[in-house]
């Protein structure tokens, strides 16, 4: 099943999501793109570096200050709609778990909501049923919305992943979203320690292997920090060293900070696994 | 009858190899938490009894699985198939016996709580038998108080081991963000270990504990009950929140 986003449906080469926080507090941005004019700046600007999806949030993944469903529909929904008339091909997708905000964001022109949180609000896959929007299934281990791991335990992370994201999955498609407009998400770092985030890592295959697609987001995150301690503006490279190896998996979208370094790494290892064709080969050919 | 008990932190992280390389503050915990049970030994305990939060009050064998291939798993030995690797409590087979038909979730009962798994990390080499009691996390007071007293009423000298933590919700970057009322509940138990004085924290109340995600009351309070009648001299070996939890090591011999 070939995944379909917005109106355009994708192959195997892999889709650089790009994130568009419409926050104040966000832990990699801390807030550069919360001002109106900035966030619509970093959306041309990603767009020209080449991100196929852009996915716009709200609040912060992480504790801290309550948005309230009204506060999080003003910072996204108008938004949504102004890059849908400045960009009217891009995929956009919008970071919620609630319904309310993902009924405003649809209504502006989302394609895709990002239910990071593992299907906390259930009737968010009705919104998107309603909308003929696409779904994110994540893996939270079913915890609420913004709060940490503490002390979590699996007899098995990854099929416990597995598990859950294609119950969320399949539960979504009997609420009426299309098939092929629903993937699923190991969610690193939610719900996980970095061994758990690691874990998945190494066998995201087995993700794979459900046939459903799977999106992955791995920027700057706590797993990569603590893995080389690195402080959260370091964690570049070890970004792209779990990029690459997802992508190689067959991972299919990755949501990302750090724009042209990503795509260049997904390009490089689409190209190697013969899913994307060498921009130009001369050497040894003349 | 007990002759000594000491009280330690039962976080992940304070298993041997969970943190991946050395971790400074694990470490000195660590440090804390040995000199804890030597002296538990120096009081002459004849038996170490290990007290920590479960999924249910019940002893736990000596051998039972641990908690690390949950809490930290790492790729299996080559070759991967698990018929080839998985020698018995072998992580590859547990995996294996994760993977087979019908049995793919391990029962959280078949495995060690990571509190008992730390106690007995601390033991290896004790020159004297112990035993895992496991208290359930969300026992009421009397349950705990009856469980103390039956640790407590043998003839044989006995060391009580507890392992317990205060609040998780010490500050912006703890796993339960902020509470103030779990700085004050701290406070408070802080000052119950240091003055030795089981009845301060047999007053500790379940619902505020779990609020603020104390994981030590239920511990504590038989703790408390197995103690309530000896007069201790306490010690504060360690109490610090690393990473925006409450860790005590104290002995009260």
């Amino acid at each position: 099943m070939r995944l379909t986003l917005g109106s355009r449906t994708f192959g195997e080469a892999p889709l650089l999501m790009a994130i568009v926080n419409r926050t104040p507090d966000s832990f990699y941005d801390r807030g550069a793109t919360f001002a109106r004019e900035e966030a619509l700046r970093r959306v041309d600007q990603v767009v020209a570096e080449g991100a196929d999806i852009v996915d716009i949030g709200g609040v912060k993944a992480a504790p801290g200050v309550e948005v309230d469903v009204r506060e999080e529909i003003e910072r996204t929904a108008p938004f949504v709609a102004e890059v849908r008339e400045r960009h009217p091909d891009l995929v956009i997708s919008v970071d919620t778990w609630r319904h309310e905000v993902g009924r405003e964001v649809c209504r502006a022109g989302a394609d895709l909501l990002n239910d990071a949180w593992g299907g906390a609000d259930p009737k968010l896959a009705e919104v998107a049923a309603e909308f003929g929007a696409g779904l994110v299934c994540a893996h939270t281990g079913g915890v609420e919305p913004r709060t940490r791991p503490h002390r979590v335990e699996y007899a098995d992370v990854v099929a416990d992943v597995i598990e859950r994201t294609v119950a969320l999955a399949e539960r979504a498609v009997a609420a009426g979203v299309p098939r092929e407009r629903v993937l699923i998400d190991p969610a690193h770092d939610f719900g996980k320690n970095t061994w758990h985030s690691l874990e998945v890592t190494r066998r995201v295959d087995e993700l794979v292997a459900t046939g459903w697609p799977v999106l992955v987001s791995l920027s700057n995150k706590d797993f990569v920090g603590e893995s080389l301690d690195l402080p959260v503006g370091e964690r570049l490279m070890g970004t792209l060293a779990v990029t690459a190896l997802c992508a190689w998996q067959g991972a299919l979208v990755f949501r990302a900070h750090n724009v042209p370094e990503t795509r260049q790494v997904l390009d490089m290892v689409a190209v190697t696994r013969g899913v994307r064709p060498p921009a130009r080969t001369v050497r040894g050919l003349a | 009858m007990i002759v000594a008990a000491a009280t330690v932190p039962g976080a992940p992280l304070l298993l041997p190899g969970v943190t991946g390389g050395p971790v400074r503050e694990a470490e000195r915990a660590r440090e804390a938490m040995a000199a804890a049970v030597t002296a538990l030994l120096g009081q002459g305990a004849e038996e170490i009894v290990v007290v920590g939060g479960a999924s249910a009050t019940r002893p736990f064998p000596a051998d039972a699985s641990g908690p690390e291939s949950r809490l930290a798993p790492t790729p299996p030995a080559r070759p991967r198939r698990p018929e080839e690797s998985a020698a018995p409590g072998s992580r590859a087979a547990d995996r294996a016996r994760a993977a087979a038909p019908g049995s793919r979730r391990v029962g959280a009962d078949d495995v060690l709580p990571v509190s008992l798994a730390v106690g007995r990390s601390l033991l290896a080499g004790c020159p004297v038998p112990w035993t895992l009691q496991g208290v359930g996390g969300d026992e009421p007071r009397d349950r705990c108080l009856e469980l103390g007293r039956e640790l407590g009423a043998g003839e044989r000298p006995v060391g009580l081991l507890v392992v317990a933590d205060g609040s998780a919700r010490r500050g912006e970057k703890a796993p339960g963000y902020v509470d103030p009322y779990a700085i004050d509940l701290d406070a408070r138990i802080g000052a119950a270990l240091a003055a030795a004085d089981p009845g301060a924290l047999l007053t500790l109340d379940p619902a505020g504990c779990e609020r603020a995600m104390v994981a030590g009351r239920a511990a504590w309070q038989v703790m408390a009950a197995a103690c309530a009648d000896g007069t201790w001299r306490s010690r504060v070996l360690y109490e610090e929140d690393p990473f925006g939890v409450a860790y005590w090591v104290v002995t009260w011999t």
